[in-house]
C-alpha cells in the first residue's frame, strides 16, 4: 500500500519528536530509611519527572510521591510511613501515560518492589544485616560471595546491608558502580538500604572536602540526624538507628582524622546520645590487620589505620562500642574480645584480651557484657574486606589481637536479637567459617 | 594495519590496566601506589593523568623533584589538562612555595571561577603566605559554590576570621546551613563565654539539650556557667534538671558507670548551698 504523500511528510516531521520508551538503567535503590520516611533513587536513560507510585498492597499503590525538576537520575522521598510496615512501590516513567490527560491516577510499568519500614528505634527487633567489605570486584566471586548469602538467607528478611568501602574497583567511577554494584545486587537493592563507607577506591573518584563526585552522586545519606544520632552535617560520616542498635559510620579515607577534629567531636557527642542498647561502628581502614595491609606500618595507606587505632578507637571504647568492622585487607581477620590497645602489635600484651575464650556458645563460651554501657568493658574488631576477593598471594595474617585470621572471600552476617549477637562469617561457597556471639546481661 | 596498531595500543593499555587494577586492589597504600603507578607509567607513558596522579603521591610523600618531574611532563603531554592547574598549586602549596601557588590558582580561576576546590586551596595558600584577607574571601566563595559545605570546611574558614564577633557570626551561618553540628556548636559556646555572653551561651546549650535524646550532660554545662555567674539558685537548678533528665532514662543506662558518676557529682551540687 502506498502511503498518501502528506501522512508521509507529517510522519517524518512527528519523527524526532516521538519520545522513545523510558529504560530504568539503575535501580530503583533504597536510602536514607527511618522508620517513617525512605528514599527510593534510579536512573533512566531518558530525562523525565520523578515520581513513585507506593501502598500497602502491590494491587493498591494509591499514594504518589514525587521530587521537583526533570532528570535522567530520580531521587523521591517517601514520607509519612508507618514504622516496620511493608510498602510496595514503583518509580512511575515516561512509559506510564495518564488514563486521562492530565490525570494523575497512573498505574507503573516498572516492576513493583517492596520493602519494610525500620521499626521505632528503641525497642527490640531481629534484625539481620549483610556486610560487604570491598566487595566491588565484578568478578565471579563477588557473585559467588553474593550467592552464598542468598543462599544462607533463604526466606529471611535482610533487614539493612552495610558496604565498608571500595564497593566499586577500580577507581569508584559511576561505570564501575554501574557493574560492581547496581548490575550486582539488583534484588536486595531494591527491596533493602544500603549503607556505605567510603574506601579509598571509592575516593579516586570522589572528594569528601567539597562531598562531591561518584560516591556522593549515587547515596543519599543523613547529615542532620534524621534516621537517628547526632547530626554530623556531611554525608562522609552519619549515623543512624534501626531498632535496638545505633550504627556508626566514619570516614577514614578522606576526612581530617585527628582526635580533635570536626569528625571525632561529632563522634564523642553521638556516643553520648544514644540510648540503643548497642553500638556498632564500621569504616574503612582496619585498626588492626596483617592481611594485603599492615596496620603497623606507618606507610601504609597513608597512616590511616594508624589514625583511627590511636585517634578514633579510644573514642569508640570510652563510648561503649560493641562491635567494629573494617575492610581494606582482603581477608577475614576476627579480633579477641579486646580493650585499650591503641599501638603497634610490638605492643601488643595479652592484658587487653578482656575475655579469653572463643565467643561460640557450643565452644567455650559467649562473650558477654554489661547492659548497662561501660566505658572499656570490651569489643570486637572485624576486618571482612574480602567479599570480591581474597588475596591471590599468601599474607601474614598473624596480628596477635586476632582470634582468627583467613585468607577467604566472603562476607559476614550480623543476627541481633535483643541482647543477643550472633555474628557469622560465610566463604564464597557458603561454609559458614567463623562465628562469635556477644550477650548483654 | 593502522587497525593492527590500535587492537596493540587497545591491549597494552588494557593489559595495563588490569595489572594497575590487580595491584592496586591488593595493595592501595600510597607508597605501594607509587610502584604500581610507575608500572603502568611505562606501559602508558604519554597520559598525563597518570603522571599527575604519581605527583600526587610524590607530593604526600614530599618527593618534590620527582613530582616537579611528573607534573612538568604531564604538562608537555596535555597543556589543557584540566587538573593540572591544582595539582602544580598543590605542589607548590605542599612544598611551602604559596605564591607560586596563588599564581597557578589565580591564573586557572579566570577560567574556572567557580571551582570550589581551587578557591579552598588559593585561601591555603593565601592563609600560608599571610594574606588573611583574601583566605576568607577564597574560602567564602568556596562555601559559596558549595551546595553542602563540610563541617571541616567551615571551620577552616571560619578559624581565619580573628575577630570573635564576626567569627561568632560566622559560626551562627555556618549552623543554618548545616544544622547542629558539634564541632561548630562547640566553638561557638567557647566564643560566647570569650565574649561574655553567658544568656546565649545559656540559650545555646538549652536549645542543644531541647534537642538532644540524653539532655544531661547540656544541663550539667549550663549549671556549671552559672555557677561562674554567680547564678547559684539557677545554677542548682540546672543540675537538677540534669538529675531529673537522668531519672528519665531506662534503667539499664542509668545503671552505667559514667552515669553512676554523674549522678554522684550532680546531687550534691543540685541540692547544696552552693
Amino acid at each position: 500500500m502506498k502511503l498518501p504523500s502528506s501522512l508521509l511528510l507529517l510522519a517524518l516531521i512527528a519523527a524526532p519528536f516521538a519520545q522513545a520508551a523510558t529504560t530504568i538503567v539503575r535501580g530503583p535503590y533504597l536510602q536514607l530509611a527511618t522508620p517513617t520516611s525512605i528514599v527510593v533513587r534510579w536512573r533512566t536513560d531518558n530525562t523525565e519527572p520523578s515520581s513513585v507510585r507506593y501502598g500497602l498492597a502491590a494491587n493498591q499503590l494509591t499514594l504518589t510521591a514525587k521530587s521537583e525538576g526533570i532528570s535522567t537520575d530520580h531521587v523521591v522521598q517517601l514520607a509519612k510511613l508507618q514504622p516496620n510496615t511493608r510498602y510496595f512501590y514503583a518509580p512511575l516513567t515516561g512509559n506510564d501515560k495518564p488514563a486521562k490527560p492530565g490525570a494523575e491516577d497512573v498505574s507503573p510499568s516498572a516492576p513493583i518492589s517492596s520493602f519494610i519500614t525500620p521499626p521505632l528505634p528503641g525497642p527490640a527487633q531481629p534484625t539481620r544485616v549483610w556486610v560487604l567489605g570491598d566487595p566491588g570486584t565484578k568478578n565471579a566471586t563477588q557473585a559467588a560471595v553474593r550467592d552464598a548469602y542468598y543462599k544462607f538467607n533463604g526466606n529471611h528478611t535482610t533487614d539493612l546491608w552495610l558496604m565498608l568501602g571500595d564497593n566499586a574497583y577500580s577507581e569508584g567511577t559511576d561505570a564501575d558502580y554501574q557493574k560492581a554494584v547496581f548490575e550486582m545486587y539488583p534484588t536486595l537493592l531494591r527491596t533493602v538500604p544500603l549503607w556505605p563507607t567510603l574506601g579509598n577506591h571509592d575516593g579516586k573518584s570522589a572528594n569528601s572536602l567539597t562531598q562531591s563526585g561518584v560516591y556522593y552522586d549515587i547515596f543519599s545519606l543523613p547529615t542532620m540526624g534524621q534516621a537517628g544520632g547526632v547530626p554530623s552535617g556531611t554525608e562522609a560520616y552519619y549515623s543512624f538507628d534501626h531498632a535496638n542498635i545505633h550504627f556508626i559510620c566514619l570516614d577514614s579515607n578522606d576526612s581530617p582524622r585527628d582526635a580533635d577534629g570536626a569528625m571525632a567531636q561529632w563522634l564523642r557527642a553521638d556516643l553520648a546520645a544514644t540510648t540503643r542498647d548497642w553500638i556498632i561502628a564500621f569504616f574503612h581502614h582496619p585498626t588492626y590487620t596483617k592481611g594485603t595491609h599492615d596496620s603497623d606500618k606507618d606507610s601504609d595507606s597513608g597512616g590511616r589505620m594508624n589514625d583511627m587505632r590511636a585517634n578514633f578507637l579510644p573514642i569508640l571504647e570510652a563510648g561503649g562500642v560493641d562491635l567494629i568492622l573494617s575492610g581494606h585487607s582482603h581477608d577475614y581477620e576476627r579480633s579477641h574480645f579486646i580493650d585499650g590497645h591503641y599501638g603497634k602489635s610490638q605492643t601488643w600484651e595479652p592484658r587487653y584480651i578482656r575475655q579469653a575464650r572463643d565467643g561460640r556458645p557450643e565452644g567455650q563460651g559467649a562473650y558477654t557484657k554489661p547492659r548497662a554501657r561501660t566505658p572499656h568493658s570490651g569489643e570486637i574488631s572485624v576486618v571482612t574486606g574480602s567479599a570480591g576477593h581474597a588475596s591471590s598471594t599468601a599474607i601474614p595474617l598473624n596480628h596477635p589481637a586476632m582470634w582468627i585470621s583467613l585468607n577467604e572471600a566472603g562476607s559476614s552476617v550480623i543476627d541481633i536479637e535483643g541482647l543477643k549477637l550472633n555474628f557469622t562469617f560465610l566463604n564464597e561457597t557458603g561454609v559458614i567459617r567463623d562465628t562469635f556471639t556477644i550477650e548483654k546481661k | 594495519m593502522y587497525h593492527v596498531r590500535a587492537l596493540h595500543r587497545w591491549l597494552v593499555t588494557a593489559s595495563a590496566w588490569l595489572v594497575l587494577g590487580h595491584a592496586l586492589m591488593a595493595h592501595p597504600g600510597t607508597d605501594v601506589a607509587i610502584i604500581d603507578l610507575s608500572t603502568l607509567i611505562s606501559s602508558s607513558p604519554d597520559s598525563a593523568e597518570l603522571r599527575l596522579r604519581r605527583a600526587t603521591c610524590y607530593i604526600e610523600h614530599q618527593r618534590w623533584s620527582e613530582a616537579a618531574a611528573d607534573i612538568d611532563h604531564a604538562a608537555r603531554l596535555s597543556p589543557d589538562h584540566p587538573d593540572l592547574a591544582l595539582a602544580r598549586a598543590e605542589y607548590f602549596l605542599a612544598s611551602n612555595e604559596p605564591l607560586e601557588s596563588i599564581k597557578a590558582l589565580t591564573s586557572h580561576l579566570v577560567s574556572h571561577p567557580t571551582d570550589p576546590a581551587a578557591h579552598i586551596l588559593r585561601a591555603r595558600a593565601r592563609a600560608r603566605s599571610g594574606d588573611l584577607v583574601g583566605a576568607q574571601s577564597d574560602f567564602q566563595l568556596a562555601l559559596r559554590h558549595l551546595p553542602e559545605p563540610k563541617p571541616e570546611l567551615w571551620l577552616e574558614a571560619n578559624a581565619l576570621i580573628t575577630e570573635s564577633v564576626s567569627a561568632l557570626a560566622d559560626l551562627e551561618t555556618g549552623l543554618t546551613r548545616l544544622g547542629p553540628v558539634p564541632a561548630l556548636e562547640e566553638r561557638a559556646l567557647r566564643l560566647e563565654l570569650q565574649l561574655g555572653r553567658t544568656e546565649s551561651a545559656l540559650q545555646r546549650l538549652t536549645r542543644l539539650a531541647t534537642q538532644a535524646e540524653r539532655p544531661e550532660t547540656y544541663h550539667r554545662r549550663r549549671g556549671d556557667i552559672l555557677v561562674q555567674a554567680n547564678r547559684l539558685p539557677e545554677a542548682r537548678r540546672a543540675y537538677a534538671e540534669a538529675l531529673a533528665a537522668i531519672d528519665r532514662l531506662p534503667d539499664w543506662l542509668r545503671q552505667s558507670e559514667p552515669t553512676q558518676q554523674l549522678i554522684v557529682q550532680l546531687t550534691p551540687l543540685a541540692t547544696s548551698r552552693l
